[in-house]
């Protein structure tokens, strides 16, 4: 019985969601974001408590003492509410930043550039003249793209030609990405839809 | 003394952090132990971050109803929806340590939340088509080009592509995998440049929109 109404109010939902394409900002399509935020609020809440109580607060019970700097770091953020304390919020900021950038710019060296670097300017050992080719598109079309980038100088002269061959190597590549992009929304609108006739059976569930 | 602590102890904090993480990855492995706890400091910190958006969030809709400002029924909605997932769950998660064992909780999870995280991202296919519409007009080459190697690989993913034409397949996959590397690895390695060059300028300190107050 719940769950026959579940699915027809996941329906309704679904539909008022969809009314904002139609008529923009509407009392249906408000509503249901509304709940949605609520909805996800909560959740986020009850799903990072439980996180910080595994992580901190039961090591800490256990007797690892240092797990009270993060506890600490972690209600000094708070202190963004008082502006005259502001401030002291900016040690759990600092921290943050610290480890974003350094995992970052870690991550980023390896993959985005070495395994780039490596994978285009590799002969290919085996695949014939059609691996060839690739080989030569990839490394031409990447040398050329990249000096589209070179803002310190003005794209003329010797430079006119080789950019403007990237300009079109870079459309092709993100003629490539839209068209994945469109798919891929296209096959999400295309689960709502099968969705929207399951729930009147009008096809199998 | 104050300005050492409002300042410059926070870029020091942040610079020591930063250089932890990159000496442990490429010269001192063995700093291993010490960057996994800030690791997992950062995590912690992150976690209960949470609670100051959700705190900013709920003052400000509790105004609105209190306030009776325009609209205050949208806010009085969210909140009493909050309220009843927050402490639903809440129940569930200090009877069993799993949130979803409470039964509201999970009805109103699997009913309420799950379809609308389901539809609120594929709103953006009804924009997608009207933006293809504008990208993929031959108006000169560069557009002409976008336009064959976007159809391509839709022809190529979509199947109807194959049925019209069994080479849609083979041309398309070769967009999508070869076509398009020089211009996305473009992207990643410039865009890598970016970061790292942010990240070292963050680490000397010319960079502080980030922290509260951007002073």
């Amino acid at each position: 019985m719940w769950d026959v109404i579940g699915l027809w109010i996941g329906w309704l939902l679904m539909l008022m969601i969809y009314s904002y394409p139609l008529y923009k900002e509407n009392p249906a399509f408000r509503t249901a974001e509304h709940m949605f935020i609520g909805v996800t609020l909560a959740i986020s809440i009850i799903t990072n408590f439980s996180n910080v109580m595994r992580m901190c607060v039961t090591p800490l019970m256990q007797g690892n003492i240092l797990m009270i700097v993060p506890l600490v770091l972690g209600l000094m953020i708070f202190s963004m509410l008082i502006p005259e304390y502001q401030w002291v919020s900016r040690y759990p900021i600092g921290l943050l930043v610290g480890t974003g950038f350094g995992l970052g710019i870690r991550g980023t060296i390896k993959p985005n550039l070495q395994d780039a670097i490596i994978d285009t300017i590799t002969a290919p050992t085996s695949g014939g003249a059609m691996a060839w080719f690739n080989f030569l598109y990839v490394a031409v079309g990447l040398i050329c793209s990249i000096m589209y980038f070179m803002l310190t100088f003005e794209h003329k002269g010797p430079l006119q030609g080789p950019t403007r061959i990237g300009r079109l190597f870079i459309m092709v590549g993100l003629g490539g990405y839209f068209g994945n992009t469109v798919l891929f929304r296209f096959t999400m609108l295309t689960g709502r839809a099968q969705f929207f006739l399951q729930v009147l059976k009008l096809i199998p569930m | 003394m104050s300005q050492i602590l409002r300042r410059e102890a926070i870029y020091a904090l942040t610079g020591l952090v930063t250089v932890l993480m990159l000496l442990e990855y490429f010269f001192w492995p063995t700093a291993q132990p010490w960057a996994e706890t800030i690791r997992t400091w950062a995590i912690i910190v992150f976690n209960i971050s949470l609670g100051l958006g959700a705190i900013r969030l709920l003052m400000q809709q509790s105004m609105n109803v209190q306030k009776r400002r325009e609209n205050w029924q949208y806010s009085a909605m969210l909140l009493s929806l909050f309220v009843v997932m927050l402490l639903t769950g809440f129940a569930g998660y200090f009877a069993t340590g799993l949130q979803t064992s409470n039964g509201i909780y999970n009805w109103l999870f699997i009913n309420i939340y799950t379809p609308l995280g389901a539809t609120l991202y594929p709103i953006t296919g009804f924009y997608i088509f009207s933006a293809a519409y504008r990208a993929f007009r031959a108006r000169n080459v560069d557009a002409a080009l976008m336009l064959i190697a976007g159809c391509f690989v839709m022809l190529k993913n979509a199947p109807v592509g194959e049925a019209i034409w069994i080479g849609f397949a083979t041309i398309g996959n070769w967009f999508q995998f070869t076509g398009q590397i020089p211009g996305m690895r473009t992207f990643s390695i410039v865009g890598a440049l970016g970061l790292i060059a942010y990240g070292f300028r963050a680490l000397m300190g010319k960079e502080r929109g980030f922290y509260a107050g951007g002073e």
